[in-house]
């Protein structure tokens, strides 16, 4: 997952794009992993554990869960992974144009 | 000669009707694995299982390259491997109490392989009214067994254990919500009767009430064509920022944990 995160986070630098994360590692762990996978978007931390609020309330009980919404803040889709993904965020980014 | 000599010595324990003694015994004995009895058998399945699983960590954790990571899951003790052997198993011994333990084993680690279809059908057909069925019925929603709603909605009516109904109707929502196209309203009903039923009995996220809650705040908030509910948190450093911040942006919202 991270490599073709940081590759999608650079990639659109300067779009109107952003990626967010529900992270449910301990904070600590969390801090490592920033570090380690280098990446340049930000997290939430959802209390250290995979029942935290955030997760609780999207009824998150896998991990990762994908949510892509666009630029008015509507879920447009769930789930999607790898070049779906790319394709998804492309797409939604056309909209805006438009 | 070897094997002549610890089957001699498994027969024996048997035969003097030594159980701890065939216990000791039972690591050496694979070669004679009929002779002992089945929970034994299981018992030394399991095992068999475990140490490939213990070995596989240790082989991953060790490798250094992608390389050697590729090369380390050839070693992935694949758990449908076991599946027919835990069945031949349930099945040689149909009315001992390790055919359910055998049944179950293949049920909650490899339910949702192909393999597992004969396990479910044998569950099905034999232990539905089990005190011990609870933790089937979750793995009841992705498998392939065809007759899985309706096995999950009999185990709902005819089991007699409250905790194990209880996780039945659970699992039934959580099915109906996962594999059956359009039926919603069908999912939310049964959350309903969830919470009305068995919201008392416990759950990994507090009760079955909370957690049925967030199945029908899923089913109600979050489809495609909603407005994503607000987050609002705090970063590892503790900077407060929430997703309304990001309107007019493209969001990927990615629920993860370094593991």
């Amino acid at each position: 997952m991270y490599p073709h995160e940081r590759s999608l986070v650079k990639r659109l630098a300067g779009k109107p794009f952003a990626l967010l994360g529900i992270n449910s590692d301990p904070r600590g762990k969390l801090k490592q992993a920033i570090k380690k996978e280098q990446m340049t978007w930000r997290s939430w931390w959802d209390g250290g554990d995979t029942s935290g609020p955030i997760a609780t309330r999207w009824n998150v009980h896998g991990w990762p869960t994908i949510y892509v919404l666009d630029h008015k803040g509507v879920i447009r889709y769930k789930d999607v992974r790898g070049t779906p993904l790319d394709e998804a965020v492309a797409a939604l980014l056309k909209e805006i144009k438009k | 000669m070897h094997h002549r000599a610890l089957l001699i010595v498994s027969v024996l324990a048997l035969a003097t009707a030594i159980p701890c003694r065939a216990a000791e015994d039972t690591r050496a004995e694979s070669a004679s694995a009929k002779m002992s009895p089945p929970s034994e058998q299981y018992q030394s399945l399991v095992q068999e299982y475990e140490t490939a699983r213990k070995d596989f960590s240790k082989v991953i954790g060790a490798a250094k390259t992608e390389e050697e990571r590729t090369k380390a899951f050839d070693r992935y003790p694949r758990p449908e491997a076991y599946v027919d052997r835990f069945l031949t198993l349930a099945e040689q011994h149909p009315k001992d109490p390790t055919a359910f333990e055998a049944l179950a084993w293949i049920a909650v680690n490899a339910g949702d392989a192909p393999e597992a279809v004969k396990a479910f059908a044998s569950l099905a057909r034999n232990h539905i009214t089990s005190d011990k069925l609870g933790r089937v019925c979750q793995s009841l929603i992705y498998s392939s067994y065809e007759g899985a709603e309706t096995m999950l909605t009999t185990i709902w009516e005819k089991n007699p254990h409250r905790a194990v109904q209880g996780q039945a109707a659970f699992s039934l929502g959580q099915y109906i919500k996962e594999r059956k196209k359009g039926a919603a309203t069908e999912a939310e009903k049964i959350f309903e009767k969830v919470i009305a039923q068995f919201g008392d009995l416990p759950h990994y996220r507090g009760t079955m009430a909370q957690a049925a809650q967030g199945e029908l705040f899923e089913l109600r908030n979050l489809n495609i064509g909603q407005a994503a509910p607000e987050i609002e948190g705090e970063d590892v450093d503790g900077k407060k920022f929430k997703l309304s911040d990001y309107r007019g942006q493209v969001v990927v919202l990615d629920f993860w944990g370094d593991w």
